[in-house]
């Protein structure tokens, strides 16, 4: 598990931080939804 | 609490005991106990680090504080996620690779021996200062509201776990913490659906959500604009302070305290780990939503039921007896007055948006925050003379809000399992940190300093290590538990558990942050830079204490962590140039 080279991990795992990044981003939006709805 | 609520205690706590020993076996040496033999999927280790961080306090504030003040509190979460993506491209390959046991044995290979030890005794002191705190905290809240004895509690908080985590190690830590867990969030949702189903007859979720977005709780996402313009630095929790300060609060958290760091590198291999983080950056936003909404419908319950103007009786009661007992009353009699009006306008309020009547909904809404400011100067007038009548009082109650509802008005039963939930939130995140802790005066300083291997070492000697570490987290719970015997005069517990981490957290970071990024620079610029960082940081936080300055404690993590930075950087070019 160790000799995996850092740049291709980064790359492999690319699409799992672009994932977590837009749920923030999602929930973000949809938490701004939420507030002007309710207020 | 009815003896049903005293049995449905005492079995969760036995049963998670009993599970905990069950758990406890382990390879008999130091990998073995510190980092379950590097064994552990991905959701054992999600659970892991979710059982450390949320703490009693978690679930008994969260709620509170929404009910207090709404649900901005959630942004302080929103740097989290992009703190996991960073501990995932650097952090986790880094320690995998060289097979670390903690993290600071890493800076002893990317610096020197000083360095890391430095970093260490850092975090043995803030980590067991803190930990004392954490048994404390939740121990005053159901001794005072259930009439406990203080000791005992404190005892039974921060004593029984350490039969099982000294037994079992990381191994019955992560097994624990799993099922804890589940009983929690069981809870957790089980209490949130009874407070919807207090709700008067027709009324329903969306309507508490209406009747809490009325007046001002349902404020989830705030710019940090201040009314007059510009943004207000003051302003703890909204969208910029958030993504920037929570991002550095979870990246020193999660990257440098070895609590958090001890739970991700007992997974199998770094695709595990990865797997561990990132899914706790997808599930801790909506996680801490999902709490601090049991807040919102609290406060919407409340407009329908007497609210009390304080929420500890205890010292209410107390200083009843006082001769400000009176003005107690006085206060206690225009606050019933204002929420008479204040649960009228609700009604309207709900009977306006019900037949679609837009502008009578608006004006009713306009009334309940009109209202609700009067009730909030009110509280304010009533804390101030119980801080007069005794100064040691803790006049802050958002602890007490959603354990108050607990014990009032849910069904036997149910309470003694709330109770329970708030142990073993309690016991997950304080097993975890004797663990560290023992790991980290180990391996830290016990096997550095007498230049003891321990890796691959013959089974006797490991055997004897095993040993060791065991009664080294057994008096590291001794001592947490002494802490928490002393902690009653530390003021506001959380606020000392923020203080106490922001401290040190900052001064962590930065060391670590030198170590990955800039590769150039030598251990003895990073441990001088450390150094002066750590005093600057003291002296920045006497002065603040005595007013001379205004920096408030939460900014100490960002200035701690860009001195060490800075400071290195200069001290390296100047050895450097020395050196020419």
């Amino acid at each position: 598990m160790n000799n995996e080279r850092e740049v291709p991990m980064f790359k492999k795992w690319r699409s799992w931080y672009w994932l977590v990044a837009l749920v923030l981003v999602a929930e973000i939006v949809f938490f701004t939804w939420l507030t002007n709805s309710f207020s | 609490m009815s003896s049903i609520d005293w049995i449905v205690l005492v079995v969760t706590l036995t049963g998670i005991i009993l599970y905990g020993l069950y758990k406890s076996r382990t390879e008999k040496n130091l990998e073995g106990y510190f980092l379950s033999n590097r064994s552990m999927p991905w959701y054992m280790v999600l659970l892991s680090i979710m059982g450390t961080q949320a703490s009693a306090i978690t679930f008994l504030s969260a709620p509170g504080q929404a009910f207090t003040d709404g649900m901005r509190f959630v942004q302080y979460y929103f740097g989290l996620p992009l703190a996991m993506i960073v501990l995932c491209v650097t952090f986790v390959p880094a320690f995998n690779k060289l097979k670390v046991f903690t993290a600071y044995e890493f800076l002893e290979q990317r610096f020197d021996g000083k360095t890391r030890l430095f970093t260490a005794a850092l975090f043995l002191l803030s980590r067991g200062l803190s930990t004392g705190i954490s048994i404390y905290a939740p121990s005053i809240i159901l001794s005072s509201l259930l009439g406990w004895d203080i000791y005992w509690t404190n005892v039974i908080m921060g004593g029984m776990l350490i039969i099982y985590t000294v037994s079992g190690g990381a191994k019955a830590v992560a097994y624990t913490q799993q099922l804890q867990l589940v009983i929690i969030f069981l809870g957790m949702f089980l209490a949130g659906y009874l407070v919807v189903h207090h709700l008067p007859a027709g009324l329903g979720f969306v309507d508490a959500l209406k009747v809490g977005g009325a007046a001002g709780k349902m404020n989830i996402i705030t710019s940090g604009v201040a009314a007059k313009g510009g943004f207000d630095w003051k302003d703890k929790y909204n969208i910029v302070s958030g993504l920037i300060g929570g991002f550095f609060l979870a990246l020193s958290y999660f990257g440098t305290d070895q609590s958090q760091v001890g739970r991700f590198l007992t997974a199998k291999n770094n695709r595990e780990s990865r797997l561990g983080l990132l899914m706790n950056g997808l599930i801790k936003v909506p996680m801490q939503f999902l709490i601090l909404l049991i807040g919102v419908l609290l406060f919407a319950f409340y407009q329908f039921n007497p609210q009390p103007i304080f929420f500890n009786d205890a010292v209410s009661a107390q200083v009843y007896k006082t001769p400000y007992g009176d003005s107690l009353k006085a206060v206690q009699v225009q606050y019933s007055g204002v929420m008479q009006q204040q649960q009228q306008h609700v009604q309207a309020f709900l009977q306006a948006d019900h037949a679609g009547n837009a502008s009578l909904k608006e004006e009713k809404a306009r009334q309940l925050q009109l209202t609700q400011t009067q009730a909030t100067v009110l509280k304010d007038q009533y804390k101030k003379y119980l801080h007069q009548a005794d100064a040691s009082i803790d006049v802050n109650d958002t602890n007490y809000v959603f354990l108050k509802f607990v014990v009032d008005y849910l069904p036997r039963g149910l309470v003694g399992l709330l109770i329970a939930i708030i142990f073993l939130a309690a016991w997950g995140s304080i097993a975890a940190a004797l663990n560290s802790l023992a790991s980290c005066t180990m391996i830290d300083f016990y096997c550095r300093v007498s230049k003891t291997e321990f890796r691959g070492c013959e089974k006797e000697e490991g055997l004897q290590q095993y040993n060791a570490s065991k009664w080294i987290t057994m008096g590291w719970g001794v001592f947490c538990i002494a802490v928490a015997g002393f902690a009653n005069r530390m003021g506001s517990l959380i606020e000392a558990v923020n203080i106490l981490g922001s401290l040190f957290y900052g001064v962590m970071l930065g060391i670590f942050l030198v170590a990955f990024y800039l590769k150039r620079i030598q251990g003895t610029a990073t441990f001088l830079a450390a150094i002066i960082a750590e005093v600057a940081v003291i002296i920045l936080f006497v002065l603040d204490r005595y007013n001379i300055t205004g920096i408030g404690f939460l900014w100490f993590n960002l200035i701690g962590a860009v001195l060490v930075v800075v400071l290195a950087v200069l001290l390296q070019n100047l050895t450097a140039k020395r050196v020419v």
